[in-house]
């Protein structure tokens, strides 16, 4: 039996109701919508204001999480600043928070700090509040990006000695601290619980965070009270836009001043600034896995990658083929480590481990990241396990998409894969942090626990300058002599697009990370 | 009435709880976000620590139960990824969503029923092909394509339009064109199906015969006959829309769920992406029970809670 029976309206009434319904919920749509304005076309937010469009949705506002590749952009050199400054060209430190550094054993460090410095919010910054900000940091439960890759807990304490000094104390000598620190940016510590992550950042940098709601555009605005020159641009608004060819659009149209990471499709369009970047594409090899636990067979892939064809081809030109994994700049860089395409050596190498019965035929997988830099869907892994089978190998290509890539290859890659392609970005600029990084025995995904390398990696942390160097470049000559598990395929690039005639900007290689708006001028 | 709000109350319940749990678990099964949040070289203790204060330490039927048990207090956990509590964050995404798609839906079902009409009415001729082959082409062109192809020709050479981003009605336009595009082909054949069916049936000759103009036969008589399909399709449409124009958001930079969705998923946010199934879910619910009552209320033989 029915319970209910709607009510029966005549068909003229209720045509009616229809289209009355209609216009009416049309009209009040398009009406909240039209209320509910964010951002306009055409350049900045007025003033002498600029927007730029960003790729990555920042996952933390937080400055202790500002070393990461989605927050850097917006907060590093904007809104905060670290202790030592590191030039991103040359690499050569100078002063920042701190104006200057003294130890005597690598085990203390003392920092004086600049006077008169202010934070957005109108607090002065401290010794005190240096320190507290620094334990944050090092507390495990604030879970801060900085914890892990930038400071360890060998920084067992960091205390205001007087009310401009901060000093480090360090577990074991390290000589390159302050070169650690140029990435460590400093903010205050929140009130009521210190592990709380921080939604709205207050730092000490040119600009003041404003706001920023999900969705829409991250906006900053310059602090008057800056202690240093005072920037040429007011107010930069930063959008987020995840399609590479919706930022090229953007920037076509003249949405934004500032276009950032543009695919290689669109390097070539009006405003676009080809610069090259501190990351390289290399492949990490397991040297447990067969048939690549022969030594011969693992060199016998660094010969059969012609790392030029991949660059003209799959990274469109853009890009310069790698001999190591961390760019020629870097302390440690050794001019004796190369990697040539010959594809006769490779086969010769293949043929005398078969020889000796290793199983060169054995299938493998050649693992890529979908969305990595540079790899172009999978259109790099195809190629390169293309080249390798034509010496003889037999791979085959096993893509993933870059966070899945993240997650099961930060441990040792599970289940063990062969061959895994990985960018690494050394803005460190010191060779010890990509050496001991990926093949010290306590790197999560190292292959290797080798005790002549550890020897070598032990004392170069304990070295300084021409030393360290000599140390660094024999290590790295080891690995590529004696272990071969790093094969270097590119130093890549990115590309910036500037649209606005009168902004003048040169990128540097720490430019994708660390978007300083305060380098921009407008005439 | 009561009893049949009641029954579908109950299936509503139901299938939420399954949903939700169905999503719990296979998020999980994608293995711990902490690798995502922490740097690569994050020690064990570091990954163990963030997964116990994100409640990510038990296993996962004990994560459930914690989970449903918050799910009954209104606490629905929190972001990873914009560090507040999940909820907030779909709330204050879903009305620029609901927003888009019922815009959609009205512009679609005005089309449809206009061109499917015309269509059937003139059915083999030139206008019937070129509508037919209008609305095949529109619901197969993939939407990013087509989002992109927008976007090249109406803000980047024209120059009339925004290329993306949420504001005035100029921001609408590009979207609800992708979007509507879609529905409009779907439903256009479905209408065009429907009204040649009623247009052949007794009465309508009848009322032809009786001499009824041409406009009040098609959009009064036969119609009103023809809209049950119509509903049906426009309500699976409608969900497929509410539910997040998942790569039309994305390509606009829409600030809506559906662009939401795709990021949380991306970064592994499982609490967000609970909610947002929670949400679209229980939305998607009330929609069918609304397109139930209008069943009844188009063609009144149609009995509820049967």
């Amino acid at each position: 039996m029915s319970k209910f029976q709607a009510r029966v309206l005549r068909p003229a009434r209720r045509a009616r109701l229809i289209s009355g319904l209609a216009v009416a919920v049309v009209g009040c749509l398009v009406a909240t919508g039209c209320a509910s304005g964010d951002g306009s076309p055409g350049s900045g937010s007025g003033g002498s204001g600029i927007r730029v469009v960003l790729s990555q949705t920042p996952f933390s506002l937080d400055p202790c999480d500002s070393n990461h590749s989605a927050n850097g952009p917006v907060l590093l050199g904007n809104i905060t600043e670290s202790l030592v400054d590191m030039d991103p060209d040359s690499g050569d430190l100078g002063p920042g928070l701190a104006t200057e550094w003294t130890t005597t054993d690598n085990i203390v460090w003392d920092l004086t700090l600049r006077p008169d410095v202010k934070f957005h919010n109108g607090e002065s910054m401290t010794a005190e509040g240096v320190a507290a900000w620094f334990k944050r940091i090092l507390t495990p439960e604030t879970n801060c990006y900085l914890y892990g890759s930038v400071l360890t807990d060998n920084v067992q304490d960091v205390v205001a000695v007087d009310e401009s000094t901060v000093s480090f104390k360090l577990g074991t000598p390290d000589p390159v601290l302050p070169r650690a620190l140029a990435f460590v940016s400093v903010g205050l510590v929140p009130e009521g619980d210190p592990t709380e992550k921080i939604n709205e950042p207050v730092g000490t940098g040119p600009y003041e965070f404003v706001s920023y709601s999900p969705g829409s555009d991250i906006k900053l605005e310059r602090f008057d009270d800056y202690w240093g020159e005072a920037p040429d641009i007011e107010s930069v608004s930063f959008a987020i836009r995840e399609e590479s060819s919706v930022r090229a659009a953007m920037a076509k149209a003249g949405e934004v001043d500032v276009a950032t990471a543009i695919g290689p499709q669109d390097a070539e369009m009006d405003g676009a600034v080809n610069y090259p970047v501190s990351e390289t594409l290399y492949y990490r090899l397991d040297v447990n896995h067969a048939p690549l636990n022969d030594k011969r067979v693992r060199e016998a892939i660094g010969y059969a990658i012609d790392r030029q064809t991949l660059v003209d081809n799959v990274l469109g030109g853009l890009g310069t083929p790698a001999n190591e994994i961390f760019v020629d700049s870097v302390l440690g860089y050794s001019d004796n480590v190369t990697w040539s395409f010959d594809p006769d050596r490779a086969k010769e190498l293949l043929a005398e481990a078969k020889a000796d019965g290793v199983d060169v035929d054995a299938e493998f997988e050649v693992y890529g990241q979908a969305n990595d830099r540079g790899t172009n869907g999978s259109e790099l892994e195809d190629t390169v396990s293309a080249m390798l089978n034509q010496v003889g190998l037999n791979s085959k290509v096993v893509i993933v998409e870059d966070r899945t890539d993240r997650m099961e290859s930060a441990n040792p890659p599970k289940p063990p894969v062969a061959m895994v392609q990985n960018t690494h970005g050394n803005s460190t600029r010191d060779g010890y942090v990509s050496l001991n990084g990926k093949l010290g025995c306590q790197a999560p995904q190292t292959p290797v626990c080798d005790d002549e390398l550890t020897a070598i990696l032990a004392k170069a942390a304990a070295a300084s300058e021409d030393e360290r160097d000599e140390l660094l470049q024999e290590a790295a000559e080891y690995q590529r002599e004696n272990l071969v598990v790093l094969i270097p395929v590119a130093h890549l690039t990115d590309t910036i697009v500037i649209t606005n005639p009168k902004l003048k900007y040169t990128p540097n290689p720490a430019t994708s990370e660390r978007l300083v708006i305060a380098d921009m001028t407008l005439d | 009435m009561t009893y049949f709000v009641l029954q579908r109350l109950r299936h509503g319940v139901l299938s939420l709880l399954g949903i939700v749990t169905l999503v719990f678990v296979l998020a999980r099964l994608t293995g711990s976000p902490a690798r995502l949040y922490l740097p690569e070289d994050a020690t064990d203790e570091m990954v163990e620590s963030f997964n116990q204060q994100h409640g990510l330490d038990g296993s996962i039927p004990s994560q459930l139960i914690d989970y449903l048990g918050g799910v009954i207090r209104l606490d629905f956990g929190d972001s990873l990824l914009y560090n507040e509590p999940a909820i907030s964050t779909v709330l204050q995404r879903y009305p620029a969503t609901l927003q888009l798609a019922a815009v959609t839906m009205v512009i679609a079902l005005l089309v449809s029923i206009v061109l499917g009409s015309m269509s059937a009415n003139r059915r083999g001729a030139k206008s019937d092909s070129v509508s037919r082959l209008g609305s095949l082409t529109a619901l197969s062109v993939p939407d990013f394509w087509i989002g992109i192809m927008a976007i090249t020709v109406f803000a980047v050479y024209l120059g009339w339009l925004p290329t993306s981003g949420a504001g005035g009605i100029q921001y609408w336009i590009l979207p609800l064109l992708t979007l509507s595009l879609r529905p409009i082909g779907i439903l256009t054949q479905v209408v065009r199906s429907s009204m040649i069916t009623a247009l052949e049936s007794d009465y309508i000759k009848v009322a032809r015969a009786k001499g009824v103009s041409q406009g009040t036969l098609i959009y009064k008589h036969a119609l009103r006959n023809a809209a049950i399909p119509i509903v049906t399709v426009a309500g699976v449409l409608t969900a497929q829309v509410v539910n997040g124009a998942l790569v039309v958001e994305t390509v606009f930079g829409w600030p809506g769920i559906g662009n939401l969705m795709v990021t949380s998923i991306k970064e592994r946010d499982f609490a967000v992406i609970q909610a947002v199934v929670l949400v679209t879910g229980a939305a998607i619910i009330i929609l069918n029970f609304l397109i139930d009552l209008a069943y009844s209320w188009i063609n009144p033989q149609i009995r509820l809670g049967e």
